[in-house]
């Protein structure tokens, strides 16, 4: 597989990880890169509804046994949501969870054999689709830990980020979205969580990882450019792994964050 | 003397014969997979299917098997019921997402596809129970 990957990780839901990830499809393909986006989210995939596409008409096996991804503006796309009507409740647990991702990340989608980068959406949780993907998949270049202003997300982020440590997964590093809402009327910008954007800072300098940027809660024009500057970010800094002596850290962070 | 369920799989595979061709089966040549029938919460019947020359047929193979799919008796007649019906894809996702259908092995997400394709092309033609 020659494309590397870039992997959106969240441990908590309803961040944007999903609108993170098409965000930065986008922002490589306007970078003249080709670039496809794969969403493993089993029981929550949200990838097709973001992108307001109807149910595929089901997916063929090519030559090859593979297969076909859709095409949506530009970019291929996989989805296990698109295999089954959107109102259909995917009850697959442990091992076939785990199976299915192994399958879809290694040889089961047949990509453009020119695809530079795959962007992936995953559930927001440290289980069998994640560890599968994590264990399975060539080419991971980094991940970008998506995160809220708010203590639970910021909790979640130390949880991905001892995770990726313990897998020794490269990270590129952490994203704040939603980071302030400007008012249509008197353009104030307003923050309607409970921790400052500049938190998500303090996590960053303590796991010795980069910050890329503050997503502003706003619409797919206004966040394009920022998203441009994040993906700048992540190409011109080298993702790198955690330092594993690190066992206190995430106490320490726990303390900084949640006083 | 076969059973009334091996009557009913034997009929559904003969259908899905006239609607497949050498090519269909082609990529796949080789394969071997398991269907496990469970009856009463237990498993109770085996079927062995293989992939071979184009064709796909019963199989006395021991394994290593490719894939193996385990269902309820009850499922697997839902199922036929439903594709002899012209409405086997619809059935199949329901049953497959809910769990009622489960897989092991290696490259199922490709098989399961293939499964729709075939029950799509029973939905066109004119199938008979």
């Amino acid at each position: 597989m020659a494309h590397r990957a870039l992997v959106t990780l969240s441990m908590k839901g309803g961040v944007g990880k999903t609108t993170t990830a098409i965000g930065l499809t986008r922002a490589l393909m306007r970078r003249g890169l080709k670039t496809g986006l794969l969403d493993v989210d089993i029981h929550g995939s949200a990838v097709p509804q973001a992108l307001h596409m109807e149910r595929a008409p089901g997916y063929t096996a090519i030559a090859g046994a593979k297969l076909s991804p859709a095409t949506y503006d530009g970019f291929q796309l996989f989805s296990i949501g698109l295999t089954a009507p959107p109102d259909t409740a995917n009850m697959w647990k442990g091992k076939m969870e785990a199976q299915a991702v192994e399958q879809v990340v290694t040889f089961a989608i047949d990509w453009d054999k020119d695809m530079e980068w795959l962007v992936v959406d995953t559930p927001p949780t440290s289980g069998d689709e994640v560890q599968s993907l994590l264990e399975h998949m060539e080419g991971i270049y980094g991940c970008v830990i998506v995160t809220q202003p708010n203590d639970l997300s910021l909790l979640g982020i130390t949880k991905t980020l001892n995770m990726l440590r313990d897998k020794g997964t490269p990270v590129c590093g952490l994203l704040t979205n939603m980071a302030g809402y400007r008012c249509p009327h008197c353009g104030d910008v307003s923050n309607p969580f409970d921790r400052e954007p500049v938190d998500t800072e303090k996590v960053a300098e303590a796991f010795e990882v980069p910050c890329l940027g503050q997503i502003p809660f706003a619409g797919e024009e206004e966040r394009a450019p920022v998203m441009d500057q994040v993906i700048e970010k992540i190409l011109s800094t080298r993702p790198r792994k955690l330092r594993k002596e690190r066992t206190d850290l995430s106490r320490r962070v726990l303390g900084l964050i949640l006083k | 003397m076969p059973t009334n369920v091996e009557r009913v799989i034997d009929n559904f595979m003969t259908q899905v014969e006239q609607v497949t061709d050498d090519e269909d089966w082609a990529e796949s040549d080789g394969w071997v997979g398991r269907m496990i029938l469970w009856t009463d919460g237990k498993p109770d019947q085996v079927y062995v299917y293989e992939i071979t020359d184009g064709k796909m047929r019963k199989s006395e193979s021991e394994g290593p098997f490719v894939s193996t799919i385990q269902m309820s008796v009850q499922t697997l007649l839902d199922l036929l019921n439903a594709a002899f019906r012209g409405r086997g894809d619809d059935v199949y996702i329901d049953k497959y997402h809910a769990g009622h259908i489960v897989y092991d092995g290696g490259r199922w997400i490709v098989d399961s596809e293939r499964f729709r394709k075939v029950f799509a092309r029973l939905a066109a033609s004119r199938v008979r129970s």
